[in-house]
């Protein structure tokens, strides 16, 4: 009798798991939207909301069914990470891929690779100089990715009294080309003026740039 | 075999059909429930998250957020936080507000150069400038 009774007690809590899974279930289907997110192998897909903690829902890929909202969601990969917000609505699907792409979120001179600035510290720049020239093509394009500098162009005007020192070179900021004008008169200060090679009209002047 | 035995066997059944029924339901995913917490440690445990590890910093048991100062009016917001095992050894973090969420531009970090500050607004670069991080760095030549 007490082994029957024992039985039936496990076949209700039983039952009452089968009804609490399958009914939370639905609802929670109901109540929910659907996002998949594919990222590149090994990255950690991690999601936040304002005023809420952050989570990691997977890694390479995640499918996680989410209140409606807006999140923040995130894929890390080493020194790379990817930041996107995605709205998820009610009984609706989102889909999206997240590659972790760029190790710097803020702008700065530094994001920019330079190449070829050490010839222009052969024809007489300094360093600081250098740091003013990389800070003005920054100014003029916060989001260039790569800044090449013509070696073989490079030219100095001959110095006379009184006027400013003038190196003249080609440039080519990511995919463009323009002739670059840079005149300083002491050690520590730049004006770097670029023109279109083409109709040689002037497209940026930083004016005195000191670092 | 013996009715019992049968029962067992029923009663496994339905445990399983649960999971189931639950993955069908589900298309395969799994629910995520976020906790609540307080303002921005979300945006900053998601932003110190790195990929190797099964975790994520945690407010109050890895990292304390000491001071929050927002900026014009909430699109800027620094904050100082610090390990909680060593609560004395402070660093900022500089986050921005993008499509209504923050996320970490710049640090953590005890000092940062003017260079890597172009790009954000004058108070708080001001900000950052009064509260003695923000340093003079030249990267020079190359």
């Amino acid at each position: 009798m007490g082994a029957r009774r024992v039985f039936i007690i496990i076949s209700l809590l039983v039952l009452a798991f089968f009804v609490y899974m399958v009914g939370s279930s639905i609802y929670i289907s109901r109540v929910t939207g659907t996002l998949h997110v594919d990222s590149s192998k090994n990255a950690l897909i991690v999601i936040s909301q304002d005023n809420h903690g952050a989570k990691i829902i997977g890694t390479g890929s995640a499918k996680v069914l989410l209140k409606p909202g807006s999140y923040q969601l995130s894929a890390t990969n080493g020194a790379k990470q990817k930041f996107i917000t995605v709205n998820i609505i009610k009984n609706r699907s989102a889909s999206l891929s997240l590659i972790p792409t760029t190790s710097a979120l803020l702008p700065s001179p530094e994001s920019i690779q330079f190449s070829g600035t050490s010839t222009l510290i052969n024809d007489g720049l300094t360093t600081n100089q250098i740091s003013d020239f990389k800070t003005a093509v920054f100014y003029f394009k916060s989001s260039a990715q790569t800044v090449s500098i013509d070696e073989s162009s490079v030219t100095s005007e001959p110095h006379t009294l009184g006027a400013d020192f003038m190196l003249e070179f080609k440039v080519k900021i990511d995919s463009t080309s323009y002739r670059a004008v840079i005149s300083y008169s002491d050690l520590s200060t730049i004006n770097l003026n670029l023109y279109n090679l083409n109709s040689n009209s002037r497209v940026f002047s930083s004016r005195a740039i000191s670092n | 075999m013996s009715s019992k035995f049968k029962l067992v066997l029923f009663w496994l059944g339905v445990i399983v059909s649960a999971f189931v029924i639950k993955t069908v339901v589900f298309r395969g995913g799994s629910y995520v429930g976020i906790p609540k917490a307080p303002a921005l440690s979300g945006a900053i445990s998601q932003s110190l998250a790195s990929s190797g590890t099964k975790t994520i910093p945690r407010l109050n048991k890895d990292y304390l957020i000491n001071s929050v100062k927002y900026f014009q009016p909430q699109s800027w917001a620094v904050a100082s936080i610090s390990l909680s095992k060593l609560p004395q050894n402070n660093a900022i973090v500089i986050l921005h507000q993008v499509d209504g969420a923050y996320r970490i531009v710049l640090g953590p970090g005890t000092a940062f150069s003017t260079y890597d500050t172009y790009s954000l607004p004058v108070d708080v670069i001001l900000y950052l400038k009064n509260s003695g991080v923000l340093i003079y760095q030249p990267t020079g030549g190359q």
